[in-house]
């Protein structure tokens, strides 16, 4: 088994969690803090701040999990597919 | 090892089939219950029969699941797919407290209740990103048993199971409280009654099949809150706005309810109220300064009201309620000191404009009676934060949520999973904002205003079954309901929603019935969690490492019994606020386990002696904040220094946790690079942790 591989794998793992967790972070600061400032607009006929924090971010949330749960699948089947070229399972199957 | 895939997808195929039946059968019992309604059977009998029927569906399942197979009762035979993980960990999740509390939050906090949203929501990225997908892949049972493998040795283990146990005792009993609340609501028996009907309910699915019943009542548990909560939802919105997307059409309800807001704020009979409010408070602390002579004149002048009302041929229900507040009047000195205390905080309370609520849009209102949203945010901004985050962590970090990872085929299903989750549960803390308005609209505007002598059923009903809950008092002595004279607990807003909007009796017996599927699933998984606890990590790995697995799923069954009926006995003294407690169990939980679970997997150095370190301080802070600044512990413990030298930048004692986990994380930190790094065998287990193998994928 390739360790270049292995380490390839870990450093676009970190790298993805990293990214995804910075926006996780960056929403959770910036929605409560600037939720006054953000009032001032409207979506929905619902005070902007006020709608982010109730639907917007959950739907940021969601975004997240979901690029991450993808990205994840492809990094894992180009993995397996670096570290056993007679892979009894094609990738794409993964 | 790798299965084929087809297997996997006849059993999805067989479960959307058998769900998709057990939907129709919930629509037909909905339509049964509303025909009976129609043809006037009374109204007990539909309360009854209504929570009679769903309790033996969940008891069903859980008969017809029943296993004593180690893997199927710990893990559900680790065969759940990503779609109805996703359901069950939604049921497990959406506790009592978010189907009845969370939008009784938002009525009566505005803004500040969406740190409540936000912080049960968000921690589903934190689950997703640092844990279920690592835990899933190394396949314990529990989650201490995740400290003990990765850490070795008993102690990690065992703080991690006595952590386990703490928190979701905590969290059971406030389940089990629900419970009692919504039974006595909806058939009339007393609580403690109410409480041991519905332990019925959770036992049986939980002591016959362990995981692999609780997962599939909990499916069918999360279909009924759903429907249970977005129904009354929508036909509340289709009554109100004629729309039935509430999401997209709130934006008018929510407009008026803010200019009803304004004009209430201004309004001269409420400012008469706020000035009467201000009186009992003065007369309270008055009181409280020779309780005994206060007693007896308080007692004197009730009599002597009765009388009055009588004497001068007062309505009925006037003196009702009179009767009804001499026959609560205080006994004893020590309860009569702790009523003048409650008094004299609600009424300082109630004195504010809007009764104390904030306006609902607004970020930060710090209830300052004159500065009317204009002063800074300070802090109550950051509150708002550091109890979203230390939500968020509780969240990802509970171990009743993490161990429904377990139950996935392999790592990438339960990042899927995660996702699903979230989709479920966002599916109810969306509708938990708009439902708060609807309700606000219905009060400012039919309510407040109205005749006391004339209020709706709704009003004597709830204010009969728990004057905390409910209570309404003429405080200026005009006849008409004011904002500021009626006060109601946000734990009953959702279970009365339908009848203050003005729906038929059956509505409300779903709601209530959704509330009990949403208290009895999370409870099936905390009394899971501890029973695995103790059983699985305390007796099999430590004490007696040689009971077979027969055994160890004998124990684990006895153990729900009786953590059950010890729960049940707890939830029986009723103590209210049922978020405040919620809230204390995810500081708790997020100080125990985030820093330990996240530095185990992302940090090689992590070592046992780190963990345990990390976990007993992080504990620790949180115990000793929450003591020195929980006004119900401080009294419990005579603590007297002052509340604001004892807080840290300010913030409130539920958000405990932003202190425990970095205490933890520190701690851990130093403690690891001071001891010797982890054994060659851990270092493998963290490799299997993070790199996958082939055939684990394989299944989707």
């Amino acid at each position: 088994m390739s360790e270049r591989a292995k380490q390839a794998f870990w450093a676009s793992t970190k790298r993805l969690t990293l990214a995804l967790g910075g926006i996780w972070l960056l929403v959770n600061l910036a929605v409560p803090w600037f939720a006054r400032d953000f009032n001032a607009w409207h979506a929905f006929g619902v005070p902007l701040g006020y709608w982010l924090a109730a639907v917007g971010t959950l739907f940021v949330y969601l975004a997240i999990i979901v690029v991450y749960a993808l990205a994840m699948d492809r990094l894992e089947a180009r993995y397996l597919a670096a570290t056993d070229d007679d892979a009894a399972v094609p990738p794409d199957q993964a | 090892m790798t299965q084929p895939a087809t297997p996997q997808r006849n059993f999805s195929a067989v479960l959307s089939r058998r769900y998709a039946l057990f939907l129709l059968a919930l629509g037909g019992l909905i339509w049964l219950m509303a025909l009976a309604e129609r043809a006037g059977l009374p109204r007990s009998w539909i309360g009854v029969s209504f929570l009679a029927l769903t309790v033996a569906v969940y008891a069903c399942i859980g008969f017809l699941c029943r296993t004593s197979n180690e893997d199927e009762y710990f893990v559900a035979g680790r065969r759940v797919p990503a779609l109805y993980n996703g359901l069950a960990t939604a049921a497990d999740w959406m506790s009592a407290a978010s189907f009845i509390g969370t939008a009784g939050v938002l009525y009566l906090q505005g803004f500040a209740g969406l740190a409540y949203i936000l912080g049960w929501t968000g921690g589903y990225c934190l689950l997703a990103l640092l844990l279920a997908p690592y835990l899933r892949r190394l396949g314990q049972y529990t989650v201490p048993d995740f400290l003990g493998a990765r850490y070795g040795g008993s102690a990690p283990r065992l703080v991690g199971a006595g952590a386990a146990v703490g928190v979701s005792f905590v969290y059971v009993v406030v389940q089990i409280y629900g419970v009692g609340l919504i039974t006595s609501h909806l058939t009339g028996f007393g609580f403690e009654m109410g409480i041991f009907v519905g332990l019925g309910g959770v036992l049986v699915c939980s002591f016959l099949g362990g995981m692999r019943a609780v997962t599939w009542t909990q499916v069918a548990q999360y279909l009924v809150l759903i429907v249970a909560y977005l129904l009354p939802l929508v036909w509340l919105s289709a009554k109100q706005t004629g729309d039935l997307l509430p999401l997209m059409s709130y934006g008018t309800q929510l407009q008026k309810v803010s200019v009803r807001e304004r004009e209430l704020a201004q309004d001269a009979a409420e400012l008469e109220v706020a000035a009467q409010l201000r009186v009992r408070a003065a007369d309270a602390q008055r009181k409280l300064s020779n309780v005994r002579a206060a007693m007896a004149a308080d007692e004197r002048l009730l009599a002597e009201r009765i009388g009055a009302l009588r004497a001068e041929g007062a309505p009925l229900v006037r003196i009702q309620r009179a009767e009804r507040e001499y026959a609560q009047r205080p006994r004893s000195e020590a309860q009569a000191r702790e009523q003048y205390l409650r008094d004299h905080n609600s009424a300082l309370l109630r004195a504010q404009p809007l009764a104390g609520m904030p306006p609902q849009t607004l970020p930060f209102a710090t209830g300052s009676p004159t500065a009317g949203g204009t002063e800074q945010p300070g802090g109550a901004r950051i509150n708002f934060i550091a109890l979203m985050l230390c939500l968020m962590m509780g969240t990802a970090a509970m171990p009743h949520v993490l161990t429904r990872f377990y139950t996935t085929t392999s790592a990438s299903q339960a990042r899927r999973s995660v996702a699903w989750s979230l989709l479920f549960i966002m599916l109810l803390y969306m509708a938990a904002p708009i439902l708060a308005v609807l309700v606000k609209y219905e009060v400012l505007h039919n309510l407040v205003g109205l005749p006391i002598d004339h209020l709706p059923q709704w009003v004597n009903r709830w204010s009969r079954l728990d004057p905390a809950l409910l209570s309404v008092r003429d405080i200026n002595g005009d006849g008409l309901l004011q904002l500021g004279e009626l006060s109601i607990a946000g734990d009953m807003i959702v279970l009365a929603a339908p009848e203050i909007g003005g729906l038929p009796y059956w509505v409300t017996c779903l709601v209530a019935v959704g509330g009990l599927a949403a208290a009895l699933s999370t409870a099936d998984g905390l009394l899971l969690t501890i029973a695995n606890a103790i059983s699985h990590d305390v007796y099999y790995r430590v004490l007696n490492p040689q009971a077979s697995a027969a055994g160890r799923v004998i124990v684990s069954k006895m153990l729900v019994m009786a953590v059950a009926f010890l729960a049940a006995l707890i939830a029986a003294l009723k103590f209210t606020d049922i978020l405040m407690f919620v809230s204390a169990a995810f500081s708790l939980a997020s100080a125990a386990f985030f820093p330990a679970l996240v530095l185990g997997i992302f940090w090689r150095r992590a070592n046992g002696p780190g963990a345990v370190a990390g976990m007993l301080s992080g504990l620790a802070v949180c115990a000793w904040y929450m003591a020195f600044n929980l006004p119900a512990l401080r009294s419990l413990l005579g603590i007297t220094r002052p509340l604001a030298e004892s807080q840290w930048f300010g913030i409130d004692a539920i958000a405990a946790g932003v202190f425990g986990v970095p205490v933890g994380l520190a701690a851990m930190v130093v403690v690891s690079l001071l001891t010797a790094p982890p054994t060659q065998e851990q270092q493998r287990l963290i490799d299997r942790m993070r790199f996958p193998s082939k055939g684990e994928g394989a299944e989707h």
